[in-house]
């Protein structure tokens, strides 16, 4: 009793208490079926427009709704996965009406409905920040990868290309990075079930949506794993009459953007007598003009095969012999089905990319099949996926670099057309054609996933289910080097690696949740979750050289003369987890999510294994409010025509975490080490990893502040949403003075926070019969800073960690330019002359040393901002997207212009404006053949990566369906799509994207690639 | 209803409660420190001690710390570290194998410090094994500081192991650490470690007292040479050793455990425990592949030709009676391949040395088909020649003490030969050495004589005698150059006679404008003074002349 006076009290407080005066009322009895089957359906939300009142149907599908005032009423009937029925009776005074609903189910997307951890939730009731993307745009983008094809459309979410090898993956970084050591990738969540491994084995043609969980309230139901954001996937699902089939393919060729700029045959013979020059070795007179030389010099400079080529005028560019025109296909065909208990779908997909490098390909076979199946009140149903992977990597990345770093001069082909194995006479330049046929890396993937799940409903909103998750992964790399092969040089030799590995995961979750309607007014639902996921991984190596034949690749490696090594790893880890969630909805304006989720991981010290991760979030729905009424369009109350549709304040603060380090990082760790006495092996072990007893969760504190509207009849919707988050207990791996014996020991020390702004604005800028347009606009920009570090407010220069600045920084000289011969008094003073690189000495003290490093512009990994823009055109039967992402003012650390701007004048040049006496360039330095790389030769290779990406353009035409039913369809639609066909940057390397994990050299050319494709139903 | 869903939820608790699981973790395929406590583990420690060794000795940087930027040698074509030799702005304290030698002898230092911390707790073993690898465990100890010491000069004293975060670190005086480690940890090692010992590899009483002579002779205080002069008499009259009778043999592939080696760092052909392999054989090559009838082959190596001679080196030798110029040096190459344009073929000599200047080459040379590379008449200024070319950055003689045609494949970077850091040849010139710092020129000529005497050419024994008139500390350097070239000895042999600077501006032109006093010590690696942070505020230092 008191317990409802205070309710009352409250919805008192928060509304203009509607019903408080007395009527004459009567009853709306009935029940709810689903159209198809006829079967009751319980949980559904019957209420009474105008009104507060408000109830749910039992198992048996019936509901009752009393104190109904008299006259007209519109009585809703609405069930998540099923269209929503408005109907109108007559109550009298104390009468009795009835009202019979009978709900179709529909497709999720349709539906306004958004996933969200654990459950699906109308979009009007989330409370977090969620960016949801649906299956149109997803399928907008030719690719192998699901995540990449999310790329620029959800806002706060950079995704990366990790290069432009077939079948690299992405970086995806979910409102910036919070860990300096620790995993930053979000958690992949497929069907409920969080992912052990990468999301690279879905296809995007299964999948329905994706949705991304932002701030701390929508992730911190994931707890410990939440903290770098979730994102969760949704498959297709079969619909619940007849059978449909659908074929989706495309076709398409793909070539590189460009050619990197490197120096030709005369300009490398011109470079390397200005370097020997420089060394005082190229014996000409005094005042040589080193673009023609004299003879003698160059008699004793060149090597025979340089010489010949300079005579004849000849230049190779060894680009040109890596690449080739490549080619992509992808067909999926879907057949699903159902009827009133059961529903199916079956599909089966092909992938497959010849890489735009000789030697690269992809291939991707997979099939995925699900069912579900209602009895009674039990509902069954299993989903899974079985794909397998074929990756080729060819010689890797590394064939651009034994490409872009030859010597022009050289002669690629004999006479005979067969490959000159040592062009030039240096021990380490191997003709590249040769690698490319004697090198193999083949990665070979198969996955198994499903999910098993029993639904009970055990009352009227109340359910339990039961979530097995099992996630199988076997691998298996190759890779071999012939003895034709740049690594061993026709030295006879031929060399493999074979490394096979599996990994078993699984989660299991228990959970009950309570959906209940109280008094009209109160929506309160209720999820109580136990989980527990576990991974165990193993594998093993063996790599060995002197194989006795060639053709077995690895296959045989027993026969091999030489064992280099052998190893075997296995490490496992586990998560247990129970979890509380609340959702309360006071007539849906007041939304109100509470969540604690209690997470124990076996990777942390014990003592530190278990926490809770709390959350809180609130959102206020304005456009129901009656003062709003004058604002609010068509959806509000009263059904007046105002501007808004929809207006909802959101707020949100919660705790989540990272748990993302390898297992055992607790105890402190030997490494094996070699020696021998005699001959007799002498195996021992040194010490590695200092333990560490008291490593902790990394804790994320966010707060978000958002905004969702949309207005003049859903023709402008949009989303703005500022947050921060304050990232403690980082998990670090702090450098040490070596002088310990450990370089480095993992901590949990210091703070990190992000602050950003993201926003997003869907339009509908026009709205004719025959003529629609759309523009969907993402913005957002991060910032990121160090708030502390070992306690005190201290830089730590040794691992260029710097306080109030981001996590990643780079920390080096500053290129001034080139010491000039009117410097060469200043540049001597430096122990430098002119021709070397000038680099600032910020502390002025007449000599550079560390402490002149300064941090330079933005770091890659911190852009000021990201965007995108997406238009799609409908003009009768054919539609055209056009989209548009930037990714704006940051810096890339360019190994590769370091590597190829050496001016050694013993490999490949690029082809710079290099100073010499005569020319005083202020660009680069003198060549010089006694230094393999310039001094302060860094502080050249940051590069702005700012660039603009037209991502795809894709014309599309509906063919009308009178022919298509002559062809026994359904619907067809033929397109052709431009993807990545423009890119608008200053960088002159291969992408800025080519090389963005910091690897060495050049990375693998981008490409673009032009498909025409078709999707038909029957 | 309430009753039903009260149910659930405690059967769900129920649930829970029953898979709640044990989150503690085992690992299984690593080892934690606890293996140290047992007796496999200590064995396990004492081993990876030793396998440091292989990460400095007989590696690139070996080559380029030891040998590049001396008056022996100077660069040759290729490599990365040509600022060892030239001593430019490149030679900082950022440069790789200023930090690796660094970075290696702490590890090393903190992996020793754990075995002898926990050694006097081991169950089950003897006193005597127990006290053997103490003894081991200190002499490793104290060759990693000396080197450290003499690398770097005032460095981190480190003697526990190191069981918690540690981020400070101090530089402890170059006296206080022979004080208190490297000469305690040698007269520990000297006392028990034994006259032969179980296996080559480890140290013997023998190599404690020569490491002890070089110690005291490089710390040079007061006293210190004629402690120096009594540990080497100590190893010459042990009867352990004896010098091998004929020069050459001392590196015929056969012979790497001779008579004379005190203390060797071990390699094998089995890559799983050879780690890099002795890779000294790639550094003083010159480059004979490419040339007219020339192929890369085993048995002539795989040239880096990282170092050359210098003017000095190659007119060191009295050639007519000494027998290590020749031995020590290819001077003929035949070919490996057919040549028809030049009427080469397989076997014919394709390449050869001639040892005369280009001036005085004998008429007969003239118009061979084969190559002939000649010395030039301007050393630092070589020209081609009507024959082929003078010594220049890619043509010289090539160094034979460490050719390793043995290696699994010509491309192998791996050799397989131990490589000797002791032998005792060098104990008798540390004894002279110390003699003549003594002032008793006199009595080094016996010690000189004996090595000079066994180098002679048969018949020529007498006339590679000298004389007390002879002797003074350049003549035991050059003596040491002529006997020790290329061994990896000589720019610290230079350092502790203070020579450095002084013969590198006389014999090597290309270091001789850029090498200062400072440069008698390395600098700190830049990440080692980045990452210090002292409590009280102290940094750790750059030596001077670095900044």
């Amino acid at each position: 009793m008191i317990r409802r006076s205070l309710l009352c009290l409250v919805c008192g407080m928060l509304a203009a208490a509607p019903g408080a005066v007395a009527q004459t009322t009567g009853r709306v009895v009935g029940t709810v079926v689903e159209a198809e089957s006829g079967r009751p359906l319980s949980g559904t939300t019957v209420d009474v427009a105008g009104t507060s009142l408000r109830t749910m149907t039992n198992s048996d599908g019936r509901f009752v709704l009393a104190d109904v005032p008299a006259g007209e009423q519109t009585v809703r009937a609405e069930l998540l996965g099923y269209g929503t029925v408005t109907r109108t009776v007559e109550v009298t005074t104390n009468g009795a009406a009835t009202l019979e609903f009978e709900l179709e189910s529909s497709a999720i997307e349709l539906q306004g409905l958004v996933v969200v951890g654990y459950g699906i939730q109308r979009a009007q009731d989330v409370t977090g920040s969620v960016a949801s993307v649906r299956s149109e745009d997803i399928r907008q983008v030719a690719t192998s990868n699901s995540i990449e094809a999310i790329k620029g459309k959800a806002a706060g979410v950079d995704i990366i290309s990790n290069g432009f090898r077939p079948g690299d993956g992405v970086r995806v970084r979910v409102r910036g990075t919070r860990s300096m050591t620790a995993d930053n990738e979000p958690l992949y969540v497929v069907d409920g079930i969080p992912l052990a491994g990468g999301i690279a084995d879905f296809n995007t043609t299964e999948i329905q949506s994706i949705e991304v969980l932002k701030d701390a309230s929508a992730t911190a139901i994931y707890g410990s794993r939440g903290a770098n954001g979730v994102v969760l996937i949704t498959t297709n699902r079969g619909p619940a009459t007849g059978t449909q089939i659908t074929y989706d393919t495309y076709i398409g060729t793909q070539d590189t953007r460009r050619a990197i700029d490197m120096m030709t045959g005369p300009e490398f013979a011109v470079y390397k007598r200005e370097a020997f020059r420089t060394a005082g070795k190229y014996k000409c007179p005094e005042g040589t003009d080193t673009s023609v030389g004299c003879a003698e010099g160059d008699a004793d400079l060149f090597t025979e095969a340089e010489f010949a080529a300079i005579q004849a005028g000849a230049s190779t560019n060894w680009q040109d012999y890596l690449k080739r025109t490549g080619a992509q296909q992808n067909h999926a065909i879907n057949v699903s089905g159902g009827n009133e208990n059961t529903r199916f779908t079956v599909s089966g997909n092909f992938f497959d990319q010849t890489g735009v490098t000789k030697g690269m390909d992809y291939r991707r076979m997979s099939g995925s099949a699900s069912i579900d199946h209602r009895i009674g009140r039990l509902n069954l149903g299993l989903s899974s996926t079985v794909a397998y992977n074929v990756l080729n990597e060819g010689a890797g990345n590394d064939i651009w670099d034994q490409a872009l770093r030859h010597n022009p001069l050289g002669n690629p082909m004999f006479e005979d057309g067969t490959p000159n194995p040592q062009p030039v006479p240096d021990g380490l330049l191997w003709n590249p054609i040769l690698t490319l046929d004697n090198a193999i890396n083949e990665q070979t993937r198969t996955r198994v996933f499903g999910s098993i799940w029993a639904e009970l409903d055990l009352a009227p909103g109340i359910t339990f289910r039961s979530n097995f998750g099992p996630d199988v992964t076997y691998r298996r790399n190759g890779t071999f080097a012939g003895s034709n092969s740049g690594t061993h040089r026709a030295s006879g030799n031929a060399s493999a690696t074979v490394h096979r590995d599996q990994r078993l995961a699984y989660t299991l979750s228990n959970f009950l949740t309570i959906d209940r309607v109280i008094g009209g007014d109160h929506r309160v639902n209720t999820t109580l979750l136990y989980e527990l996921q576990h991974a165990d991984s193993s594998g093993n190596d063996i790599s060995v050289s002197q194989l006795p034949y060639e053709h077995q690749r690895w296959e045989n490696v027993g026969t091999a003369g030489l064992i280099n090594s052998v190893d075997s790893g296995f490490q496992e880890w586990l998560l247990q987890s129970f979890m509380g969630r609340v959702h309360y909805g006071f007539r849906d304006r007041y939304l109100l999510t509470l969540t604690g989720r209690l997470d124990g991981s076996s990777r942390l010290a014990e003592g530190n294994k278990y926490d809770f991760f709390p959350s809180i979030a609130f959102a206020w729905r304005l456009s129901d409010e009656p003062f709003m009424a004058w604002l609010a369009g068509s959806g509000g109350p009263d059904g007046g025509g105002g501007i808004f549709d929809e207006l909802k304040l959101r707020a949100s603060y919660g705790v989540t975490a990272n748990t993302a380090i390898a297992p055992y990082r607790t105890q402190g760790s030997l490494a094996r080490t070699t020696y021998s006495f005699e001959g007799n092996g002498a195996f021992g072990y040194r010490p590695d990893q200092l333990a560490n007893s008291e490593l902790a969760w990394e804790k994320t504190r966010a707060l978000d502040v958002g905004l969702d509207f949309s207005m003049v009849g859903g023709r402008i919707s949009g989303t703005a949403d500022f947050y921060i988050q304050n990232t403690s207990d980082l998990l670090l791996n702090r450098q040490l003075p070596i002088t310990s014996g450990y370089s480095s020991v993992l901590e949990n020390i210091g703070e990190t926070q992000n602050k950003g702004i993201e926003l997003s604005l869907s339009t509908v800028n026009i709205d004719r019969p025959g003529f629609r347009w759309r523009t969907d606009i993402n913005w957002s920009l991060n910032r990121n800073k160090i708030v502390s570090l070992f306690g005190e407010k201290d830089d730590d220069v040794g691992n260029a960690w710097f306080i109030d600045e981001p996590i990643n920084v780079y920390y080096d000289y500053e290129f001034l330019g080139i010491w000039q011969a009117n410097e060469a008094d200043e540049a001597t003073g430096y122990g430098q002359k002119p021709g070397d690189i000038k680099v600032r000495d910020t502390n002025s003290d007449g000599q550079i040393t560390g402490d002149d490093r300064v941090i330079l512009g933005r770091h890659e990994r911190h852009p000021a901002w990201t965007g995108s823009l997406n238009n799609r055109f409908q003009v009768g039967a054919f539609d055209l997207s056009v989209l548009v992402m930037a990714r704006w003012g940051y810096l890339l650390d360019s190994a590769f212009h370091d590597q190829y701007n050496t001016l050694f004048a013993r490999y490949g040049n690029i082809n710079t404006n290099y100073w010499t006496p005569e020319n005083p360039s202020n660009a680069d330095p003198r060549p010089n053949a006694d230094q393999e790389r310039p001094l302060y030769n860094d502080s050249r290779q940051y590069k702005d990566g700012s660039h603009v990406r037209v991502r795809t353009i894709s014309l599309g035409y509906r063919v009308p369906e009178s022919i298509v039913r002559r062809i026994g369809g359904e619907s067809l639609r033929l397109y052709a799509t431009a993807q990545d066909p423009f890119l608008i940057t200053s960088y002159d390397g291969f992408d800025p994207e080519s090389n963005n994990a910091g690897g060495t050299g050049a990375g693998s050319p981008s490409y673009r690639t032009l498909l025409v494709g078709a999707t038909i139903s029957f | 209803m309430i009753r039903r869903m009260l149910a659930t939820v405690s059967a769900l608790a129920l649930l829970a409660g029953v898979l709640a699981c044990d989150l503690s973790e085992e690992v299984v395929s690593g080892v934690t420190p606890e293996f140290y406590e047992r007796r496999e583990g200590l064995d396990g420690a004492v081993n990876a001690a030793y396998s440091f060794l292989q990460r400095f000795y007989a590696q690139e940087i070996q080559m380029t710390m030891t040998e590049l930027g001396t008056d022996l040698w100077v660069k040759g074509a290729d490599g990365s570290f040509k600022h060892f030799n030239d001593y430019t702005a490149t030679l900082n304290a950022t440069t790789g194998p200023v930090e690796q030698l660094w970075n290696d002898s702490y590890e090393a230092i903190n992996t020793i410090n754990t075995v002898l911390g926990r050694l006097p707790d081991i169950e089950g073993i003897s006193e005597e094994l127990r006290t053997e690898r103490t003894a081991e465990m200190m002499f490793l100890r104290a060759f990693f500081y000396f080197n450290l010491v003499r690398t770097y000069g005032d460095v981190h004293l480190t003697l526990e192991e190191t069981t918690s975060i540690e981020t400070e670190a101090q530089r402890t005086p170059v006296a206080d650490i022979y004080q208190q480690a490297i000469l305690p940890d040698l007269e520990f090692a000297e006392a028990n470690l034994p006259a032969v010992p179980s296996a080559a590899g480890r140290p013997s009483r023998g190599a404690a007292q020569h490491l002890l002579a070089l110690v005291y002779l490089t710390r040079n205080e007061s006293g210190d040479p004629e402690r120096a002069l009594d540990r080497a008499d100590a190893v010459i009259n042990s009867g352990n050793y004896q010098l091998v009778d004929r020069w050459a043999d001392l590196f015929a592939i056969e012979n790497e455990r001779n008579s004379e080696v005190i203390f060797s760092i071990q390699f094998t052909n089995d890559p799983l425990t050879t780690g890099n392999g002795n890779r000294f054989h790639l550094y003083f090559l010159m480059e004979y592949d490419v040339l007219p009838g020339m192929s890369r082959v085993l048995q002539y190596g795989r040239p880096w030709k990282r170092l050359r001679p210098t003017e000095k080196l190659i007119y060191l030798f009295d050639r007519a009676i000494d027998s290590r110029y020749e031995d020590g040096f290819q001077f003929l190459w035949l070919a490996t391949v057919d040549d028809p344009e030049r009427g080469i073929s397989v076997g014919d000599t394709a390449i050869f040395i001639p040892s005369v200047r280009t001036s005085e080459l004998p008429a007969e040379f003239h118009g061979k088909n084969y190559r002939i590379i000649t010395e030039p008449d301007d050393f630092w200024n070589p020209q081609p020649t009507p024959f082929g070319s003078e010594y220049d950055f890619r043509s010289f003689p090539a160094l034979t003490k460490h050719q390793d045609p043995t290696r699994l494949s010509i491309n192998d970077e791996r050799g397989q030969r131990d490589f000797v850091v002791m032998r005792l040849a060098e104990t008798y010139l540390l004894a002279a050495e110390a003699l003549v710092r003594m002032g008793r020129n006199d009595e080094a000529v016996p010690y000189l004589n004996a090595i000079r005497e066994r180098a002679a050419y048969p018949g020529s024994e007498m006339a590679m005698h000298i004389s007390a008139a002879d002797v003074d500390l350049d003549f035991v350097l050059d003596e040491r150059g002529r006997e020790l070239f290329g061994e990896g000895h000589r720019w610290f042999t230079l350092q502790r006679t203070g020579k450095l600077v002084e013969w590198v501006r006389m014999f090597n032109r290309e270091g001789a404008p850029n090498i200062q006093d400072h440069h008698m010590l390395r600098p700190i690696p830049q990440t080692q003074i980045d990452r210090t942070k002292n409590g009280d505020g102290t940094a750790f230092s750059q030596n001077p002349g670095y900044n």
